[in-house]
């Protein structure tokens, strides 16, 4: 007994020490934020400034156009994610409700596209976009990402959880495949919508390499490009540097603190596929 | 509306037909089972009604106009599915609704006529809740109100009450016939239930083996049974069958007559055998020993044996021992010859 | 309906809600997938007027010969030899931790998910502060324990520690989710059982549990493996849009972004991700393969 309890506290305190490795960065990040680039260098650390600069944030926001960067990132996740849903939606339909020709062939095609490493297509994309003068305007961060076939496939799966009846039922009472798919289908499969929606607004706000590549003008930078660069502007101004990361990353752990059982069940359903 | 099959078959693969060329006509106002054992047709036929399938041949007629062509949208029907098939996302309200939604009624008009139909099928105080809070039985009721919401004119159930307890599948099957009667609508009933059929409708039509073995009134069927198929599949008790030449050297040959030399099997309801004869019996009996007897209640169950083959009698009083020989006798109204191919000879 | 045969009618119907996907996807992948095979086999390549002159492997025999590509390989095999079984060893021993506190488990769940939803350039550049050999937390901790300071970022020694580190820690959070589904999906009456029959705790993890949830981890080594192959955002940050000191962090990924971006070298930098393609699809073929043979279900 007293041998299992033991284990117990053991246990629980490599678990709070494990926890600890995994926040201190964020927290280090907000605490180095608000210090001065003095202190920021002292030795040993302080772990919180006596008098936090909160006047960072506002400062490091200015010491670059982080506010044209927001509205940059918001636009290309909200457009990204949008197009994306709406085109994966529609396809997920075809392939779970339909019958066509070639409905295998196409879905074989389309399923390779999976298996590519994206890193690999940035060459030809940017000769496409270049060739169609589009670098640097938000369709260049928009259109390779409006249509992705892993969401196409999980998106099947919930719809083939729905049962045909329903679909006949909606047919007799007179409802088009178009009504059917946005009036029945989309509202009760919308757990499983929402959660790709919030995967895919996480990974295109997050997103580095493409945006990277395609802004060379700084006025179309994401934040996390903004991010990468701040370096330049800056030098080693630490506190900066964080507040600048900050930037980046608290709004998407507000969405994952108010969406999180969306987020858990996306990954959980999409993680598994294979 | 009346509904005509003319000539229908349907295959799903090319070298069986699903359905054999079926006709029938199943008339204005009436309510119509389609029954028989599982994989037998019967929800293939209502489909066919439906336009959810399409006939390999023949034609489907609603009030002599051929439907055949048209999809299941513009054929003005409401149907009922096994699994209710709510909407799961919508209310009460808005399931019964739907229909109507699409066909662009006004908000205030479909709800005044959602609260109508729950008024009809008893769900009236319900209508806010999501159909997910309610009983199978409450939801069977909604998914019979959403069928009826655009004023169907012919209303298909699919095996509506299998889903359901015993209990509440006997009340369901009075309120559809309530319901079928206080709006006149022209309904079809599958069921797989013989009792449930006998019970609710007007004309019963027997699917097995992708033709149709009967169609008739529910007593008909019980009295009259076309066939050995129809004989054995409807009542509550099983029919008893054996080889006609077991009766060859009795005395009930002679009294049966021509009609003998044809038949191949002798089929008797096991509740229409009895111990005493009288003028609803033949008057020869054969003899038989009593094997086993059960009783429940008044009735016992008893199981004779009769030149080596076994035969089930139920509704009897009279009581006698174990492996006591006796004269049973068989009432007439129970009692079948078949031919080879199973049709029953006392119709012809 | 059920049983129409299918039309022409509707088959434009269903293309109509394919198309969109179908565009995008031929322009921005299957497009491309080729575009890159044919590049990789031209001799030259003009970008302005996108054609190649001459065909051939030469691109391939470069890399080849390439010193820095063959740095790049082996660098992109360590990396994933040492991030992967630590990543799965000790998410699995977390998200057993996580089981046996079942009250707590929610809030720790949270905790350790956190960096897997955030920018990794972002977190990236904390950790280039963390990693700071002078005014580093990292260093400071060794000296408390009185080791030696390191260079994390400089001495190109530890670049590809440093590296290691920090994507187990990012990375962590989604393999310990999976796991806990994985672990949660495992009837409860075989542990009764195995209980009743006297079984120890290790015994039922390593007769129950291990196996039960092989199809799991075997997921989770390739999706990590795959995952790994492509590292290339922290290195970008961690040493200032260079491969790392002596370009001790050169990685396949990164080879493909130097030669195309830095160097305009587009037909070897497709080669490059020619082969970035063959290696990954070598891993799903191994996926298959394996999951079809020898993981029980």
């Amino acid at each position: 007994m007293t041998k299992r309890k033991l284990a117990n506290i053991l246990f629980f305190l490599i678990l709070v020490l494990g926890a600890l490795i995994m926040v201190f960065p964020f927290f280090w990040m907000i605490s180095t934020s608000v210090k001065t680039p003095s202190e920021a260098a002292q030795v040993p650390p302080m772990l919180w400034p006596k008098h936090p600069h909160w006047v960072n944030f506002v400062n490091a926001f200015h010491a670059a156009p982080f506010g044209r960067y927001l509205v940059n990132s918001l636009i290309v996740t909200v457009c990204t994610t949008a197009a994306q849903m709406f085109t994966s939606i529609l396809a997920a339909f075809a392939f779970s409700k339909l019958k066509f020709w070639g409905k295998n062939l196409i879905f074989m095609i389309f399923l390779t596209t999976m298996m590519v490493p994206i890193e690999m297509l940035i060459i030809p994309n940017y000769v496409t976009l270049s060739e169609t003068h589009l670098m640097n305007t938000y369709l260049a961060l928009i259109l390779p990402w409006a249509a992705s076939f892993f969401t196409v496939f999980t998106l099947r799966q919930a719809f083939n959880a729905v049962p045909p009846q329903v679909y006949y039922a909606a047919k007799i009472d007179g409802a088009s495949d178009w009504k059917y798919l946005w009036t029945v289908l989309v509202p009760i499969c919308r757990s499983s919508i929402v959660a790709m929606t919030i995967l895919e607004v996480i990974s295109s706000w997050n997103d580095f390499m493409w945006p990277m590549i395609v802004t060379n003008d700084p006025n179309m930078r994401t934040l996390p490009v903004a991010v990468a660069s701040f370096t330049n502007d800056v030098g080693t101004n630490y506190p900066y540097m964080m507040a600048a990361a900050t930037f980046v990353i608290i709004p998407m752990i507000i969405l994952y603190v108010i969406l999180e059982k969306y987020i858990i069940q996306g990954i959980t359903k999409g993680g598994l596929v294979g | 509306m009346q509904v005509r099959f003319s000539h229908i078959s349907l295959a799903f693969t090319p070298d069986k037909d699903t359905l054999h060329d079926l006709n029938f006509t199943i008339n204005d106002g009436e309510l119509v089972c389609l029954l028989g054992p599982s994989g037998g047709g019967k929800s293939t036929t209502l489909n066919l009604i439906s336009g959810l399938l399409v006939p390999t041949k023949g034609k489907v007629l609603f009030d002599n106009q051929d439907v055949t062509k048209m999809g299941p949208s513009e054929r003005k029907i409401g149907m009922v599915f096994q699994n209710y098939s709510l909407y799961p996302h919508l209310t009460v309200e808005n399931n019964i609704a739907f229909p109507l939604k699409i066909a662009h009624w006004k908000k205030a008009d479909r709800l005044a006529r959602a609260a109508k139909l729950a008024k009809l099928v008893h769900v009236e105080d319900q209508l806010q809740k999501n159909v997910n809070e309610l009983s199978g039985g409450q939801q069977q009721r909604v998914a019979i109100a959403r069928a009826l919401a655009k004023d169907p004119n012919i209303l298909l159930l699919d095996e509506p009450l299998s889903n359901l307890d015993a209990r509440l599948r006997m009340e369901m099957r009075e309120e559809i016939r309530r319901i079928q009667q206080e709006t006149k609508i022209t309904t079809v009933f599958v069921t797989h239930d013989q009792s449930e059929a006998m019970h609710i409708s007007d004309s019963v039509m027997v699917l097995h083996n992708a033709q149709i073995q009967q169609y008739s009134k529910p007593n008909e069927l019980y009295d009259h049974p076309a066939n050995q198929f129809v004989a054995s599949f409807i009542g509550d008790n099983p029919l008893n069958t054996f080889d006609r030449s077991l009766l060859d050297d009795t005395e009930l040959k002679e009294e049966l007559g021509e009609v003998y030399d044809k038949a191949t099997t002798v089929g008797v309801r096991a509740e229409n055998i009895v111990l005493t004869k009288s003028e609803d019996t033949y008057q020869h009996g054969v003899r038989c020993k009593l094997l086993k007897s059960h009783r429940y209640g008044l009735i016992s169950t008893r199981l004779y044996s009769f030149k080596g083959i076994e035969l089930d009698a139920t509704g009897l009083t009279e009581i006698h021992d174990i492996n006591e020989e006796v004269e049973i006798y068989f009432q007439k109204r129970g009692f079948f010859l078949f031919d080879a191919s199973g049709n029953n000879l006392f119709l012809e | 309906m059920i049983n129409q045969k299918i039309s022409w009618k509707q088959t434009l119907h269903a293309l109509l809600y394919l198309a969109p996907m179908m565009i995008l996807l031929s322009i921005f992948f299957l497009y491309p997938i080729i575009s890159t095979f044919i590049l990789s086999v031209f001799k030259k390549y003009n970008f302005y007027t996108n054609a190649g002159q001459g065909i051939g492997f030469d691109n391939f025999a470069y890399l080849w010969h390439d010193p820095m590509f063959h740095q790049a390989v082996k660098n992109t095999f360590i990396f994933v030899l040492g991030v992967v079984p630590a990543s799965i060893i000790i998410s699995l021993g977390i998200a057993l931790l996580l089981n046996r506190f079942s009250k707590v488990r929610g809030f720790f769940q949270t905790l350790y998910f956190l960096p897997y939803v955030t920018s990794t350039v972002a977190i990236a550049m904390v950790w280039t502060w963390i990693y700071h050999s002078d005014y580093g937390v990292l260093n400071f901790i060794l000296k408390l324990f009185h080791l030696p300071p390191v260079g994390w970022l400089t001495d190109p020694h530890y670049t590809m520690l440093t590296l290691i580190i920090f994507s187990i820690w990012k990375n962590l959070g989604l393999n310990i989710i999976l796991f806990l589904v994985a672990l949660n999906s495992v009837p409860k009456q075989y542990y009764l059982s195995a209980s009743i029959d006297g079984a120890t705790p290790w015994q039922q993890f390593t007769n129950i549990t291990v196996p039960l949830i092989s199809p799991t981890t075997f997921l989770l080594t390739i999706n990590a493996m795959i995952a790994s192959f492509k590292v290339f955002d922290q290195i970008y940050v961690f040493y200032h849009n260079t491969a790392g000191p002596n370009n001790s962090g050169m990685t396949i990924v990164y080879y493909l972004y130097q030669k195309f971006y830095v160097e305009n070298n587009y037909t070897v930098a497709s080669a490059a991700g020619t082969v970035l393609f063959v290696i990954i699809l070598l891993a799903t073929l191994l996926q298959n393969y394996v999951s079809k043979h020898y993981v029980h279900y």
